[in-house]
């Protein structure tokens, strides 16, 4: 596992190419270098998060017999799997649009990596239980307290998916500085300066005012600058609140 | 006295604090959303919605709590630029709709004796909301407050 995380290009080239031949193909082009569609492929992705993180949370709270008791097991379980499974596929699908946008970046990323082997263990705690509790909820009823092993598979559930929640969300804030520049960032940049265009001439037109934008910081001047502690140490950020939030949300984004 | 931000002590502060952020965004919304799919028909629908709000509202309302103080946390580590952001500020508005929406039309739907007919467009309504808060959530980074161009 370790050295998985760790950057061992020689072992992954294959996936290294994948994902530069990936991030090439038109469709991915041109999502990266369209200013508004990567964050609302972003924001459905959120939004599937928040529907979907429901019923898995109250799936894992019945079986935990902490939550949904007025409910046997099977009717949380049967009635949700369809949803949930449609709704999954939706999200991967959904994951997949963003990961392509920024491919190669992405395959640097620890968190990233990190994610996948969430979700792959996720994929194995469900094979592992499948039968014993998610396929035949019937048979948790039949005593009087929930069996262990149902409720190790819905606490391992919650674990691994709060999990994949907070991985998901640190992706963003990964430095970016350990790997070269890659191509997307400056289709990603073109983006947001057009973007910004875009929303000034629209503003401008609706109210004779300009709208504020996403300040032009490029990537390479991003790159040129110490790295995140250094620049608060040295008195340089704190200053300019202003400064920091366009530094913060470049690094965010 | 100079009192300083205990968000800005930590460069790892703002990220954790984002993380559990959401982690109490998908807790409240999504045990509403569920309340909201049984108002449209999807989901546990052997049993009534006035049961499914009964047996959700207490992980709502510790899903707002932690949302809500986690957000205010983030808030304060830039008031200005936030007061200033026009996706938080939409981003505001429509969690305020989408709580009193909750608390007033869903409420009082999902604990109807009998279904109304209008009880999937509620449903359908509120999920809106919520998705609108979540866009609003991710537009804040998209469009950072700057001076105007």
């Amino acid at each position: 596992m370790g050295s998985f995380l760790r950057l061992r290009r020689s072992n992954f080239s294959m996936i290294l190419q994948f994902t530069q031949w990936l991030q090439a193909t038109s469709l991915f082009t041109y999502l990266r270098g369209s200013p508004f569609t990567y964050p609302v492929i972003l924001s459905l992705h959120m939004v599937m998060i928040l529907f979907f993180g429901g019923m898995i949370l109250m799936t894992d709270m019945r079986l935990l017999d902490l939550g949904m008791r007025g409910y046997s097991i099977s009717s949380v379980v049967d009635r949700l799997r369809l949803p949930k499974r449609y709704a999954l596929m939706a999200m991967f699908l959904v994951g997949f649009l963003l990961f392509g946008c920024k491919a190669e970046e992405y395959y640097y990323n620890i968190f990233f990596r990190t994610k996948v082997i969430l979700l792959f263990l996720i994929g194995l705690h469900y094979l592992i239980f499948r039968k014993s509790v998610y396929s035949n909820p019937g048979e948790l009823e039949r005593t009087r307290f929930v069996p262990v092993r149902a409720k190790l598979a819905a606490s391992l559930s919650l674990l691994l998916w709060t999990l994949v929640i907070c991985a998901g969300r640190s992706i963003g804030y990964t430095p970016i500085s350990r790997t070269p520049v890659p191509v997307a960032n400056r289709d990603v940049d073109h983006a947001a300066r057009q973007g910004a265009r875009y929303l000034g001439s629209l503003s401008r037109s609706l109210t004779g005012r300009g709208f504020p934008t996403r300040p032009a910081l490029r990537t390479a001047e991003v790159l040129s600058l110490p790295p995140w502690p250094e620049l608060i140490s040295a008195g340089s950020v704190p200053e300019d609140s202003n400064a920091r939030w366009r530094l913060r949300q470049y690094l965010t984004f | 006295m100079v009192i300083e931000n205990p968000m800005e002590t930590s460069t790892l502060a703002f990220p954790v604090i984002e993380c559990i952020h959401i982690v109490g965004f998908t807790l409240s919304v999504g045990t509403v959303a569920l309340v909201d799919f049984r108002l449209m028909g999807i989901g546990i629908t052997d049993h009534s919605p006035a049961e499914l709000w009964n047996d959700t509202w207490r992980w709502t309302l510790c899903g707002l709590f932690v949302m809500i103080f986690s957000g205010l946390l983030l808030f304060s580590s830039d008031p200005d630029s936030y007061y200033l952001n026009y996706a938080f500020l939409l981003k505001m508005v429509f969690l305020l709709l989408a709580i009193l929406y909750n608390y007033t039309a869903v409420r009082k739907t999902a604990s109807a004796s009998s279904p109304p007919k209008s009880s999937r467009i509620v449903g359908a309504i509120s999920l809106a909301l919520w998705a609108c808060v979540a866009f609003g959530g991710i537009f804040i980074g998209v469009f950072p407050a700057t001076p105007q161009v």
